[in-house]
């Protein structure tokens, strides 16, 4: 990569934004944007605008779920995937139909996790949208 | 308050008009201001609760003075096993698949 692909993270718990952190990290890309809440995913991916946001969906003020679609309605060719651990067969669907890239269970193993987080890494840098590779 | 007034957080009657002020329980515990739109501390919509959650609040309220948690916490858990079962649960394979019948990654 000649550049860093950049990720902006949305989840209202520390240890999970902190384990997602070092799996991106691992990965060699770079976090650019922390967020607590739906609300403030949605600001920071206005003001950061990142390759990619992964968005948990039980938060305060505002769910993944609203702020996906917010951010998809601001930027129909945002890279958003969920990261969560809500498996809800009505919750999936209504999430990659609005426009998530990727849904990782958060009860996966790390290794798994971080296969799954390589995977939509590449599959952006492979997309019409991707401008890193 | 129906006389409209904005009372201190802490007011347990309206100082204006002296109606009592019913103080609004959030699903997460936290007893918030009956006229607050939102709980202080997990940040949920007080005006989405549930007409039995807000049922729930106020009855045990009225009779006691007091919020039961306990039962309060019981019937959620209810409501949450209700709704889970309900619902359909998929693996991460299932999720994959979907995904790639859509012809996402």
């Amino acid at each position: 990569m000649s550049s860093k692909v950049s990720i902006l993270i949305a989840d209202d718990e520390a240890h999970i934004r902190e384990v997602i952190k070092l799996i991106i990290n691992e990965l060699g890309c770079e976090v650019i944007g922390e967020a607590h809440n739906g609300g403030e995913a949605v600001a920071l991916f206005k003001k950061l605008k990142p390759d990619i946001v992964m968005l948990d969906i039980n938060m305060p003020m505002m769910t993944g779920q609203e702020a996906l679609k917010e951010i998809i309605h601001f930027d129909k060719n945002a890279y958003p995937v969920m990261l969560t651990s809500l498996n809800s067969l009505d919750i999936v669907k209504d999430c990659i139909t609005s426009g998530a890239k990727n849904y990782i269970l958060k009860d996966n193993a790390v290794e798994k996790m971080l296969e799954m987080v390589r995977e939509s890494v590449e599959a952006y840098i492979n997309s019409d949208q991707g401008t890193v590779a | 308050m129906t006389c409209g007034h904005q009372n201190h957080a802490n007011s347990r009657f309206c100082t204006t008009c002296g109606s009592h002020i019913i103080p609004r329980l959030c699903m997460c515990g936290c007893a918030c201001n009956g006229e607050d739109k939102f709980c202080g501390q997990c940040g949920r919509n007080l005006l989405t609760l549930s007409k039995k959650q807000r049922s729930l609040n106020t009855d045990a309220y009225a009779t006691t003075k007091r919020y039961d948690l306990k039962s309060i916490l019981k019937d959620v858990e209810k409501d949450q096993a209700h709704d889970s079962s309900s619902a359909i649960k998929v693996s991460q394979d299932d999720i994959n698949a979907l995904l790639g019948k859509l012809g996402k990654p």
